[in-house]
Order: structure tokens, then sequence, then C-alpha cells
């Protein structure tokens, strides 16, 4: 869907269209959610903070999202994608991986069924959606980004290498902000560039990313689309009014965090032995603390005291703005570990 | 409002009263004291939740009111002072001022009524007891209370009163100790009550010029008095574990060691062991025991040889030197006796004295070749 939350907050209000709209924060504090069109030509961006956000356009509409109107509008999608095929793989509220190898309707060409799809998004919905088309995951999703908004890209099989050694290399998905400057210091601008390292040096420079980053630009991507995605976390996380550095107030809001954890926790019914605390400082740095114990996270009580200890050494070293609390799984063995020690059978 | 303390009574009282403060807490009000100032004295209270200390100190003062300050702040000017009295002035906005003979200091006080009441200890049973058996009772269990939060009922040490005896139980899965104090008169009250550990150690570092102790026992909580402080905490509703079934009875090798010089042995022997394990071996066999360690990762070994009383089939157990230096330390005898089974099953140490008799047992670590 194109800029999700803004279309729907523009559909719904039409005093808002053709105006640049940012759905989440304030004048003064959060950041935005999402941006409309018109906002993003003032180089407004999702994550950005609504102050920045501000500055670079006075003019700005901030809007209070509302949640349950777009994912009723998200489940609206899925049922139309379902109409097509079972094998959908939802990425977020607004966004799926569709497999039409075999499609319900027998239709042999994808971008027929994309077009059909799109179509029936902007009739029964009233908004834009935009489709890529490939013989992979990887490859679809670049393509779908490549004509935003409402717009439709293919790439062929017999074109995929091309287009990828030609692709700069910041239009890779999975190839954020700093690991693009990170490669373009190394002279790697585009894929033909990447093209050139082997898999030890990539691997090397980045890590078990550059296996994925090696294939990638080879058009090489076997991952199935899942319909069941399997949890992984959960957590929370919450901006304050006011940025804060006193142990007590970091406290209090750990609290409030480790109790919305903890009912979630029990509601979907997850378990999971990693507890990480995410930190943002005023100045918008992000650093998490993580820790894998022996046994399940599952106590509030337990989640709170887990969390300040990873929150409180080492010291913090700004002004907090963000604290979050995630619980995953993983199959790191516990840095706790307790080896063999027997127990007493009490019952 | 204005009153005056005294610089040294003050201080203990704020240093006992810091003990009960919680490490942390989502409420902020907690890491105060609340200063209840009455006509002539001063009642300052801290509490958990769990557990509440209330002191009381004599003063004169013409106004009566209550104020909580922050402790660590109060207690940080107190211990700068060399001696004399802290003059306090509370505003009606609750700015105190306090005014020493170096200068003057302000701090914001908190609101009294944010503080938590203090615990009403209704109908208690009370059950009188000398100091001193009170000491040996905490002395004796509390080192074996679970630490696990996770575990409530093992977070304290059960107390069966019965019979002019008491008898006490603290265990954290991998120890346990029993430990009856007989022949205590003065008290006719039958009942059992888990009473928390952090209650019991802030009463223990209070037994010491007393005589007689009153605790009284509520449905709900537990309160004594010592000293002129009171301390109350909440009892531990929960079931302890039927504990008396896991007490082996059919440990059939007995090893008969000196104490200290097994101590020493596992004190010297597990510095090389792994830091988090703390692993080591007792191979016991014809009348030697042979204390050992290896830890693979770091290609540190210990290893000593010494002389014990034993004739049963040789055997090789594995366990937590931490648990092990610790169960051994609470023993009462100069030569033990420490009676085993198999590797995978507990050890035990038993005392029996005139007037006290204790049970220990402790879990070993599954040895892996």
């Amino acid at each position: 869907m194109d800029a999700f939350y803004a279309s729907v907050e523009q559909r719904d209000n039409p005093e808002y269209r053709g105006k640049p709209v940012a759905v989440g924060g304030s004048k003064v504090r959060g950041v935005v959610a999402a941006a409309s069109y018109e906002a993003r030509k003032y180089g407004i961006y999702s994550a950005m903070p609504s102050r920045t956000a501000y500055r670079k356009c006075p003019g700005i509409i901030f809007v209070k999202p509302r949640f349950e109107v777009y994912s009723g509008v998200s489940r609206h999608v899925m049922a139309i994608f379902r109409d097509y095929t079972d094998l959908v793989e939802p990425l977020s509220l607004d966004e799926a991986y569709l497999d039409v190898t075999r499609n319900k309707l027998r239709f042999s060409s994808a971008v027929l069924i994309a077009r059909e799809i799109r179509a029936r998004i902007k009739a029964e919905t009233g908004l834009t959606a935009s489709a890529g088309i490939s013989y992979n995951k990887f490859l679809a999703k670049i393509a779908s980004g490549m004509n935003k908004p409402n717009g439709m890209t293919i790439i062929p099989e017999e074109e995929a290498i091309e287009f990828l050694e030609k692709l700069p290399i910041q239009k890779f998905y999975g190839i954020g902000k700093v690991t693009a400057e990170k490669m373009k210091s190394i002279d790697i601008n585009n894929g033909a560039d990447l093209k050139k390292k082997t898999e030890i040096e990539l691997m090397h420079l980045f890590g078990k990313a550059g296996k994925y980053y090696y294939n990638a630009v080879r058009g090489e991507d076997n991952r199935k689309v899942s319909t069941e995605r399997i949890r992984k976390s959960l957590g929370a996380e919450r901006t304050f009014d006011i940025d804060y550095s006193d142990k007590e107030a970091l406290t209090l809001q750990l609290g409030m965090i480790s109790r919305v954890v903890a009912t979630r926790l029990k509601k979907k019914n997850f378990r999971g032995r990693t507890l990480t605390v995410k930190i943002k400082y005023f100045d918008f740095e992000i650093h998490t603390r993580s820790k894998t114990f022996k046994d399940y996270v599952i106590d509030q009580q337990d989640i709170l005291n887990k969390s300040m200890d990873l929150l409180f050494s080492p010291k913090l070293e700004k002004p907090v703005r963000l604290l979050g609390i995630t619980v995953s799984k993983s199959d790191k063995q516990p840095e706790v570990e307790d080896n063999n020690q027997i127990t007493l059978q009490l019952q | 409002m204005k009153f005056s303390i005294n610089k040294s009574s003050l201080q203990s009282s704020l240093i006992s009263l810091n003990k009960v403060i919680p490490v942390r807490s989502t409420l902020p009000i907690l890491s105060s004291v609340l200063f209840d100032i009455q006509k002539d004295h001063i009642e300052l209270i801290a509490t958990d939740l769990e557990i509440t200390l209330s002191v009381i100190l004599p003063t004169e003062t013409a106004e009566t009111g209550k104020i909580a300050i922050p402790l660590k702040t109060i207690l940080d000017i107190t211990q700068e002072i060399p001696e004399g009295d802290l003059f306090f002035e509370i505003t009606d906005i609750g700015k105190i001022i306090i005014s020493t003979d170096f200068g003057k200091y302000t701090i914001m006080g908190k609101q009294p009524d944010e503080f938590p009441s203090k615990p009403s200890v209704d109908k208690p049973n009370e059950v009188i007891i000398k100091a001193r058996d009170l000491a040996d009772v905490i002395d004796n269990t509390n080192y074996a209370v679970s630490k696990d939060e996770m575990k409530p009922q093992l977070l304290g040490v059960l107390l069966q009163m019965k019979n002019e005896q008491i008898t006490a139980v603290a265990t954290d899965g991998h120890r346990l100790v029993q430990y009856t104090k007989m022949g205590m008169k003065g008290h006719t009250f039958e009942g059992e009550a888990i009473l928390p550990s952090k209650f019991l150690s802030i009463i223990r570092g209070q037994l010491v010029n007393q005589d007689d102790v009153n605790l009284k026992i509520s449905e709900n909580h537990v309160q004594v008095t010592i000293d002129g402080s009171t301390i109350y905490s909440r009892i531990i509703k929960q079931r302890f574990p039927d504990y008396e079934s896991v007490i082996p009875i059919d440990n059939d090798k007995k090893m008969t060691i000196n104490r200290d010089e097994f101590l020493q042995s596992i004190k010297r022997v597990s510095i090389f062991s792994n830091k988090s394990t703390k692993q080591i071996s007792l191979s016991i066999g014809d009348n030697q025991l042979i204390v050992s360690t290896e830890d693979p990762e770091n290609i540190t070994t210990g290893r000593e040889k010494i002389n014990c009383e034993y004739d049963g089939d040789p055997l090789a157990i594995g366990y937590n030197a931490l648990y092990l230096r610790e169960v051994l330390m609470h023993q009462k005898e100069d030569v033990v006796k420490m009676r085993l089974k198999s590797p995978v099953s507990a050890g035990i140490f038993k005392y029996e004295g005139k007037k006290e008799k204790m049970t220990t047992l402790i879990m070993p670590i599954r040895i892996n070749d």
C-alpha cells in the first residue's frame, strides 16, 4: 500500500487531500509513523522525529494514528490476496509476499493477477497499492519499491542479473543507510561492485549478512513464501514526554513497559529466554542491551528486575527519550548456565 | 514545623532504615523515610511494602506533622557531620531546611500521604523467644534460603512452633537445612509461618543486647520490637513444600572427616574450578578423600588428598564448591560425618545436641564422565 496510514487519513478526511500529512507524533514530540507523498516532497519520511519534520515543513498536518482503522483496511486487503492464493506472507499491515505460481483462478500470468489485485484494492478501499513481480522474494521486494506510488514493476528472470548489477547499493533490500555508507567507503557503489567481492571477503566485512549480500546480488534467494510467520519476539516501547536521566523516573517507566510486555506475553502465550532493552537517547542514538537466560522470562517483576540490570549497568551516557523491552526466542546457550546441578524434588 | 535530632542517633537509625529500602522499586516514594513528628518524639518509617521498619527518636517540638524525606541525601549529610544536632525546618510547601554547625542545606520533601501506611498486626499470637535462640535459628537456616523470585514459597524460612520447640527449615532446592531448637519455655503457640529472609536478616542485626524477644504473629503479618525499633513483615502466604519426604533415610555410605581440613582443602582447590559452575569432585575410597577440579575452558586443575574414615565402595561425587563450603561452615562439630548414597542423590549431615538438632542436605552436580 502506498503511504498506507497517511493515505487512509487522506481518504477519510478530504480536507487533508493534496496536503503534507504525517501520522503519529506532534509538533514537539514523537516520531512520524507515516508521511503522505506530499510530505515526502519536503524530505519527510517515517521514523523521522516530529520536530525535524515540522522544521522541514511548518505547514505539515500531524494526525493521531487510528490503528483500528488501519488494521481493518489491512484485513480487507489481505482477504483480497487470499482470493488468488493461500500462500500469502504478510510483512506488515500493508505489505505481503504472494506466491502465485499456482493460483486459484488459474491465471497464467503474475502480471495479470497483480493488475487485478491492484484494481480491486482501489475499487474496494479507495487506496492505491504498488506491486513488484519477480521470481523470488528479494527481487519482488525491490521491484515493489521501484514505481511507487500506484505503480508496478516486473523483473523477469533473464533481466535480473543486469538489473542487480546496475542497482545502486542503497537500493538493495536489507542494506540500510549505515551499511550502504560502509560499502561506499570501500568502493562498492552498485551491484556490479558488490559482485566483485568473494563470499569470504564479504563475510569478513559484514559477518553473517555478508553471505546474504553475496547471494542477493546474484539474484539467489530461495526463501519460501511462508504463510505461518512464527513469532520470534514480543515487546513494547515508550517515548517519554520529556527526556529522563534519573534512575527513579526511568525505573517507573520500565515498570510500566514491563507490565505491558508481561500482559502481551500472556495474551499471545509467547515464551522467550532472551531479554533486550532498547535505549534511545535524547539525540536519537539507539543502543540495545540483551541477555539470554536459563529460564523463560515471563513474570512482570522478573522482566522488570532483569531489564533494570541491563539498563543501569553499564551506566547510561545521556538523557533517555525512549525505552523498550523485548522478549525473544533464541537458540543461544544461556549465559547463566546452571550446568548439571541436581535439584531436590520438592513438592 | 521545626525540630532537632541528635546526629549519632539519627545516623544509626538511618543506617537501619536503609536496609529496608528496596534496591529498586517502581514506587519512587519508597526511597524516602517518613518522618512522623510528635510533641516529644519522631517516628521514622521505611518500607519496601513487604517489610516496614519504624524507629522512634526523642525530640521536642511545638508542632506536629509528617513529611517524607529522601533517605540517601539525609543519610549522606548526617554521615558527613562529626557531632552535634541537626535542625530541621519544614515549610508549608514541603521544603526541608537542614541546619548544622557548618551551614544550611535544602531539599524537597515528598507528600507524606503517598507513603504507605504501617501494617496492622491484628490479634497476634505471641511467641516469646530468647534473643540468643532466635539468633541461632536465623544463623543456622537463613543462608540456605532461595533467591529465586519465581519460587516465592522458598524466599523465607519456615518456622514450625509446638511443644516448647521451634523447627526452622530453609531450602533453595540445592541445599536444605532443618534446624530444631528445643526446651523453649514461654510460648504455647502452635502453628507455622514462612518469614521472609530479608526480615530475618534485619532483625538478626538487632539481636545483640537483648534478653527476650516477643514475636507477634498474625494471619498475614509478623511484628517484633527490639530496642525501640519495630519491624513488621508480611508473612509468605504460600505452601512450603513437603520437605520431610525429600530427606533420604537410606544413605549408608558414611565418610567421617575433620571439618576444618575438609573446608580448607575445598577453598584451595576451588580456586582452580570453573568460575561459573564452581564444580569440584570428591573421590572417596579406602580412608582417603581426593578433592579435585578441572576447568578445561581455562586449562586449570587442582587436586588434594586428605585422610578420612570411609570403608564403603569407592564413590565419586561432584559439588558446587560454594554450596558445600557454606554447608560445612554451618556444621557444629570439629569432626563431621557425611552420609552418602550415590553420585546423584543428596548428601546428609546430621547433628544432635542437648537443646538443638540439625539436618543438612546438599545436592550434587552430575559429573559428565
